[in-house]
């Protein structure tokens, strides 16, 4: 492999398409695999493709295939390269960045150790330690949270291609497996917090314990920054991507419960026919009321019977005489207005009005009570429990009514 | 004492034929949202349950009489749903009125799926056609000029049905396996 990063930058510029391309499938090519991708990058180049697979093998851009030799894959380090620079960082194996700052805690115990024995030799090289696994742990932090984010776009543009149940599966593992966990390592008094304050506190122990040192101070400068500045990135890039996972992780949670749900039912239908939806019908009442529907089925009995036995002409019998006939009395509406407004406040109007006019005909009684509640002389209101009153010809059932003459 | 609920006649006339009335039913919906507990109390006085649904929709509970053919509605529905699901798409985004061709139903193009219908008697586009209009009569769909329709908020209310039943069907199997 040759060893000049300006050609393999330039090849790399000029193959970047196929590359990326490769790279985001994660799959070998053979020489016919290769030569459509260039067919589709490349229609107007003129190398061929055993030649261009052989110029990128050479500068490191490709390596074969583990499992043949006539085919080429492009090697994980230069897939991440290409995915950093297009912003489609994979995800990383959840628990990555737990390691790193364990390492920390390592190097840190190092470093305190250095300082006590004031051997700046073992202060630089615990100080490098830590420098560079707290840029690993910041990068895998950045990295992650740009995939999580590349993920969440994929969901939503549904350019992932997965079934409800698939992506209620990933994003399920996306929270569980890589959210959970971050989230324990860097929230407040979390693992990450815990590891940073003791680096900055043998951090000011050193600067303390070697103040003459001309190294020191700008080494524990360096490494307090370095730690304070991946805790507040970790801690913002874990929100960012909780807050574009967890609303996402709900919709797609409750989705496939429906979904569930559903194809449960299905599957009982299939089995038991209508039968399997019985329970369905019974909690989906919906409503289908006519005007016959006042008639109860007994009702309607009566009264059919009643049509049955109808006789078109039947004898009219002996002719009453007048004075065989009662008069029924007539309740006079202004005698119960009067005495509504004598008797003030009523709680149950029409309780009332049987109470104080029960000789008179039903019939009266009921057209005196709808006088009474129409009136604008009064205010009315209805109850919220029903009552029962009983007159000699039958019993009623209703909301009572209040009344109060207005003023 | 009734003058302030508008569109009182209206309103009960289509509530009480079953429909369920959402946004999609503009003045009728929008009297309802000025004073709904008003409505329910009048309501409750002729007997009649009148549910106000938090996701934006209203109807009458089926207490006394109710409609037929509720299980083919609800299957309708199920396949529907079912059919998005394999292909990836969000329910709570297709419930939110995603729009739909007709003739791109999956309803009669699966054996599966026709195979659920025929215990409906559901064979036919005719049938399925049929189906959809009930369903817009109820008010849980809405149907386009151009041979589509979009799912309306009350649908919901046939898959709370689904989600209960499933429980239920737990609940008792449980129970069963415990005795």
């Amino acid at each position: 492999m040759s060893t000049n990063p300006q050609r393999t930058l330039a090849l790399a510029a000029e193959y970047y398409g196929l590359l990326s391309d490769l790279a985001s499938r994660g799959e070998s090519v053979s020489i016919g695999d290769l030569r459509s991708l260039l067919q589709k990058h490349h229609p107007d180049g003129e190398r061929a493709p055993e030649k261009v697979a052989e110029l990128l093998e050479q500068f490191g851009l490709f390596e074969k295939a583990a499992d043949s030799d006539t085919s080429w894959e492009v090697p994980h380090v230069i897939g991440e390269f290409l995915r950093h620079l297009s912003m489609r960082q994979r995800l990383s194996a959840p628990g990555l960045l737990g390691p790193i700052i364990e390492e920390v805690a390592l190097q840190t115990e190092v470093l305190r150790q250095a300082f006590e024995t004031v051997d700046i030799d073992r202060v630089r090289l615990a100080s490098n330690s830590i420098k560079q696994a707290l840029e690993a742990a910041r990068g895998l932090s950045r990295g992650n949270s740009k995939a999580i984010m590349n993920e969440v776009m994929r969901i939503k543009t549904r350019e992932d291609l997965r079934s409800l149940q698939e992506r209620y599966l990933f994003i399920t593992y996306l929270h569980e497996k890589h959210l959970t966990p971050l989230g324990a390592l860097v929230e407040v008094g979390g693992e990450m917090e815990q590891r940073a304050n003791e680096l900055i506190a043998v951090a000011k122990l050193g600067r303390n314990s070697m103040p003459d040192d001309p190294f020191v101070p700008e080494l524990t400068s360096k490494i307090i920054a370095g730690v304070r500045r991946l805790k507040d990135e970790a801690w913002s890039d874990f929100h960012a991507s909780l807050r574009e996972v967890t609303p996402l992780f709900r919709q797609i949670r409750r989705d496939h419960r429906m979904a569930v749900a559903i194809s449960r039912q299905l599957d009982r239908v299939g089995r038991e026919g209508t039968k399997g939806l019985d329970k369905v019908v019974d909690l989906l009442p919906i409503a289908r009321w006519r005007p016959d529907n006042v008639f109860s089925t007994y009702a309607l009995e009566e009264y059919l019977s009643g049509v049955a036995n109808y006789v078109a002409n039947p004898d009219p019998g002996p002719l009453a005489t007048l004075s065989d006939s009662v008069a029924p009395p007539v309740l006079d509406p202004d005698e119960v207005i009067e005495s509504l407004l004598a008797a003030g406040e009523q709680r149950d109007l029409l309780a009332w009005i049987i109470g104080t006019f029960g000789a008179y005909p039903d019939q009266q009684l009921l057209q005196a009570f709808h006088k009474l509640s129409g009136s604008p002389g009064f205010q009315c209101a209805f109850g919220d429990q029903p009552e029962q009153t009983e007159t000699e010809t039958a019993i009623y059932t209703y909301f009572p009514m209040k009344t109060s003459a207005n003023a | 004492m009734l003058d302030h609920l508008e569109k009182l006649e209206d309103i009960f006339r289509e509530l009480s034929r079953g429909r369920h009335l959402s946004a999609a039913d503009g003045d009728l919906f929008a009297a309802l949202e000025k004073h709904p507990d008003d409505y329910q109390a009048v309501f409750k006085k002729l007997g009649f349950e009148l549910v106000c649904d938090a996701r934006g929709f209203y109807f009458f509970f089926g207490a006394r009489a109710t409609a037929n053919n509720v299980n083919r509605l609800a299957l309708f529905l199920y396949i529907l749903i079912d059919w998005l699901a394999d292909n990836g798409e969000g329910i709570t985004a297709a419930l939110a009125g995603k729009s739909f061709n007709v003739d791109q139903l999956p309803h009669l193009a699966s054996e599966r799926y026709l195979g659920y219908l025929q215990h409906v008697g559901i064979a036919t586009p005719a049938e399925l056609a049929e189906t959809i209009r009930t369903m817009e009569n109820f008010g849980f769909l809405a149907l386009g000029g151009d041979g589509s329709f979009r799912l309306l908020p009350p649908a919901h209310r046939i898959v709370d049905a689904c989600v209960a039943a499933g429980l239920d069907t737990e609940k008792t199997a449980e129970e069963e396996s415990q005795c």
